[in-house]
């Protein structure tokens, strides 16, 4: 008698690999009979093999080449994303920086004319000085600006999965 | 020996090139495993067009990642575990997963095993069906289907004895069976 605990059978490899090869030996078949796994794994293996008997697959398999070319074109696309995410930190690290400076500027600006005011420069130097830091900020602000208009522009160029 | 497929990996830039797979060794790799893996996605849902849009995907997937330089069974492997993952993204995305019948070569009734297939494939759960499709046609052993799948060799060992038990109850549910113990 055979030895068989609750979950496998030592010949259940046996009767797959037969069943995979098209048939049971006589002894294998009267193994089978008598054992609880082995005939579950019959029932089971041959739904399968029954199953993958009737897929006709030669004729729905795409072509080789095919495949490759849509591989290819995800790679182009998936090389793109990847090399454009450096440009994508860079312009981020920019506004951030261009921010920074615009913050000292704006600092050292109202230092300076509350300097000028305690003491008591005349109107044309605080013109002077009011009109320089406008400059400043509005060269900041156009900078920025298109920044972030090229950042927005390129990234919709960016292919999506 | 085993064939090894020249797969660029985990390399630095200037060395992919020279290592990437080109047009020749896919073809190869797809002759060697693509009809397997098709027949495995159809196997596994059922329906054609759904196995051939996975298949393609799965060669994509596989072409843009190139995992490290494998031999042909490792590479197998790892087909069969991509194939395995989208298979289970569609079924996480709420897409069918009922099994259903291949309609341009349908199914018959076993009439001396009183074995009805389609039913009993339809019956069985997606997981179930992966598993004893990777077990009894592909022939793998647990911890191939493991490699395969994703799963820990023991989990695949407790779920095929599930899967196995609830098939051949499917299956033959007045055949008598004695126990060999």
């Amino acid at each position: 008698m055979n030895r068989a605990n609750r979950r496998g059978c030592e010949r259940e490899a046996d009767v797959v690999r037969s069943l995979r090869m098209g048939s049971l030996s006589s002894e294998l078949h009267e193994h089978v009979s008598s054992c609880v796994v082995c005939a579950e794994t019959r029932s089971a293996a041959e739904v399968m093999l029954q199953t993958a008997s009737l897929l006709r697959i030669e004729d729905g398999l795409p072509a080789a080449g095919l495949v490759w070319s849509r591989a290819q074109e995800r790679k182009r696309e998936s090389d793109v994303r990847r090399a454009a995410r450096p440009l994508m930190v860079t312009r981020i690290l920019s506004v951030v920086y261009v921010v920074l400076c615009a913050g000292w500027v704006l600092h050292s600006f109202w230092r300076s004319v509350s300097k000028e005011l305690v003491s008591g420069l005349d109107g044309f130097r605080s013109d002077t000085v009011g009109f320089g830091a406008a400059m400043t900020l509005l060269a900041i602000a156009i900078g920025a600006g298109y920044l972030l208009y090229d950042g927005r522009r390129s990234g919709a160029g960016i292919p999506s999965t | 020996m085993d064939e090894i497929f020249p797969i660029a990996g985990l390399v630095p830039l200037a060395e992919e090139e020279a290592t990437a797979m080109n047009e020749q060794e896919f073809r190869s790799l797809y002759d060697a495993t693509a009809r397997p893996i098709l027949a495995y996605l159809v196997g596994v849902t059922g329906r054609k067009d759904v196995g051939e849009d996975l298949l393609q995907e799965m060669y994509c997937r596989f072409l843009v990642r190139q995992p490290p330089s494998m031999n042909v069974d490792e590479t197998r492997r790892y087909l069969f575990r991509i194939a395995t993952n989208l298979l289970r993204d569609r079924w996480r995305r709420g897409e069918d997963d009922s099994w259903q019948e291949i309609p341009e070569h349908g199914f018959h009734l076993d009439i001396d095993a009183q074995i009805d297939v389609r039913a009993a494939m339809g019956a069985l759960k997606p997981r179930e069906r992966e598993l004893l499709w990777l077990a009894y046609v592909e022939g793998m052993g647990h911890a191939e289907i493991a490699a395969a799948t994703g799963l820990r060799a023991i989990s695949v060992r407790m779920l095929l004895f599930r899967a196995r038990r609830r098939a051949a109850g499917l299956l033959l549910p007045k055949r008598e069976t004695v126990g060999c113990e």
